[in-house]
């Protein structure tokens, strides 16, 4: 086998921007604690969780995409 | 007149007689190699890899440990969980892909055969197998921990905790024995649909027979404890959980050797993103169980629920895991609650199968097969069977003595599987300058694991080390950062050719 294929590969610029943004997305999580208050938002829901479940669906829709167009 | 108790076991009963039927079917056309005993001869397609990976992933820990730790730490345990599990399918595709290359190269069975080629030491391979023997013990034993509690509070008390464990694990480790992982590979399809339908379902029926919609309970979790609508975990037992959960149980045997057993690149990339599916969302329903348990435990439930209930539940078992099933036996129809309690009973014997088969695989193919080289096939899938039975028994062993929290075990058990991960980048990522060699690769795993043991709360009760100890997680952030500095440091001073 071909070490070639163990390389990372980004040569794709998508393959880039997603591996950043995942970064990042994972980053953001810790922004929680500067509004870490159980006051109410969207059904009651508070802030840190609304938070989380929106960082979530970003997540799982960056994992998607990169599945999609990147992963080989 | 049948009592709820006897539906609710006959259901349970009627899973595990599923189960075993599986298993012969899969045991029929088993090759007595051991390629096929373990990794399916590399031929698992896409179905069958991703429900045994997002099955084997999901254990104990999820049905039981996070309604119990969703009842007490409140959306915190979601915040970490979507995390890790979003980070185990991400490190399913970025280290399982090159596990599966290598090991469809060079013919790789267990874990440490990539280890010991890639480094060139078997010594590697024989202490990495015996840190892994070590942590995954706790991994077994909070699987029979979840048996325990769901025969016995199936049977209303009437099997004690102990019986309880004790059957399903010989159940699980009678039918791994038999058909090898190609029974586990097969039965987790099952698990997989089972416990995810299940705890979707618990989730739905708990919180709608208590609230009209979600936005009240929500409104319930804040009048008794606004607390546990906040972030509770100190940023470092954050970091240190979601790297834990996220690529520490990923590079556990149980779920690396399933990299092995991908049929081809499109299986382990859409396993990947299947599996951060199935695992983030599963625990949305079991935050609903969690937050309505909290809020059932301050003001009780006439007839049904006593306030206070968790606390006598952790009186009785030694920690809050029986909530999830206390609550689906007492809440739910005896038919429901009989589903409910088989797929959290699939969820605690996917996970435990798959580790009875990679454990026995660990010591069989890396330790026996190196002190007996002329050892036949035959007698070593015997070997394999033996020690499946062995450490099925061990694991019932530590379980009946009430050692906690599910949680906590786990974290010690995934934290020390994931110091295996300084010498796993530097085996799969192939670079100009080798950083770490096979002496950094020993001696950081070694120091790595200590810590873990050491400074982890849960173990450190038993050494002695309680004064200077930290949550699991916490612990085993700063072992993996003192592993890397010490297999680099080391590395540098013992050059290798």
């Amino acid at each position: 086998m071909a070490e070639e294929e163990l390389k990372i590969g980004l040569e794709n610029p998508l393959a880039l921007v997603l591996a950043a943004l995942t970064v990042i997305l994972y980053l953001l999580l810790f922004a929680i604690y500067g509004f870490n208050r159980p006051d109410p938002t969207v059904l009651n829901m508070s802030m840190p969780l609304l938070y989380a479940l929106l960082l979530w669906t970003a997540v799982v829709v960056v994992v998607v995409v990169a599945a999609y167009k990147v992963w080989g | 007149m049948v009592e709820a108790w006897q539906v609710v076991i006959s259901i349970i009963f009627l899973y595990i007689v599923a189960v075993m039927v599986i298993s012969y079917v899969a045991t029929r056309i088993l090759r007595r190699t051991l390629e096929d005993f373990y990794v399916l001869s590399r031929g698992a397609g896409l179905i069958v890899l991703f429900l045994a990976t997002a099955s084997t992933y999901h254990s104990a820990f999820a049905f039981l440990t996070s309604v119990a730790v969703f009842s007490t730490t409140g959306v915190t345990f979601w915040i970490g969980s979507f995390a890790w599990t979003t980070l185990a399918g991400i490190t399913a595709y970025v280290l399982g892909k090159r596990i599966y290359l290598l090991g469809k190269s060079r013919g790789y069975i267990s874990p440490s055969d990539l280890l010991a080629d890639r480094f060139n030491s078997e010594l590697l391979r024989v202490i990495t197998a015996l840190a892994w023997a070590v942590f995954i013990i706790g991994y077994i034993t909070v699987q029979a921990i979840g048996l325990g509690i769901i025969v016995s509070i199936g049977s209303g008390g009437r099997i004690s905790y102990e019986a309880g464990a004790l059957i399903l694990i010989l159940v699980a480790a009678l039918y791994v024995a038999i058909g090898g992982l190609r029974a586990a590979y097969w039965t987790d399809v099952l698990q997989g649909i089972w416990m995810y339908l299940g705890v979707w379902l618990a989730g739905l029926l708990i919180v709608y027979k208590f609230f009209p919609n979600i936005a009240d309970m929500f409104s319930a979790v804040r009048e008794v404890n606004p607390k546990l609508l906040t972030l509770n975990w100190a940023p470092e037992l954050l970091a240190g959980n979601i790297i834990v959960f996220g690529i520490g149980v990923m590079i556990l045997p149980h779920l690396w050797i399933k990299f092995y057993a991908a049929r081809d690149t499109y299986t382990i990339k859409w396993n990947s993103a299947l599996t951060a599916l199935y695992l983030s969302s599963f625990y949305i329903p079991a935050m609903l169980i969690g937050l309505t348990a909290a809020v059932l435990n301050v003001k009780g439930v006439p007839g049904l629920l006593e306030p206070g209930f968790i606390k006598k539940l952790t009186g009785l078992y030694g920690s809050a895991d029986a909530v999830m099933a206390y609550m689906i036996y007492t809440l739910t129809h005896p038919i429901i609650a009989g589903f409910l309690l088989a797929g959290a009973a699939a969820a605690a014997m996917s996970t435990l199968d798959s580790f009875l088969g990679s454990i026995s695989l660990v010591l069989t193919r890396d330790i026996y097969q190196k002190v007996n080289p002329r050892a036949s096939e035959t007698s070593l899938v015997l070997i394999s069977r033996l020690l499946i039975i062995l450490f099925g028994l061990i694991g019932w062993v530590l379980a009946v003595q009430r050692p906690g929290l599910i949680f906590d075990i786990v974290a010690v058990a995934a934290g020390g599987g994931l110091q295996v991960l300084p010498a796993l980048l530097q085996a799969v990522f192939p670079t100009r300058r080798q950083w770490i060699n096979k002496y950094g690769a020993i001696i950081g795993l070694i120091v790595g694991s200590l810590i873990v043991l050491i400074f982890s709360a849960p173990t450190a009760k038993y050494i002695g080390t309680s004064a200077y100890a930290y949550p699991a997680g916490q612990a085993s952030l700063y072992a993996l950062i003192v592993n890397f500095i010490v297999a680099l440091v080391v590395s540098q001073i013992f050059k290798t050719k």
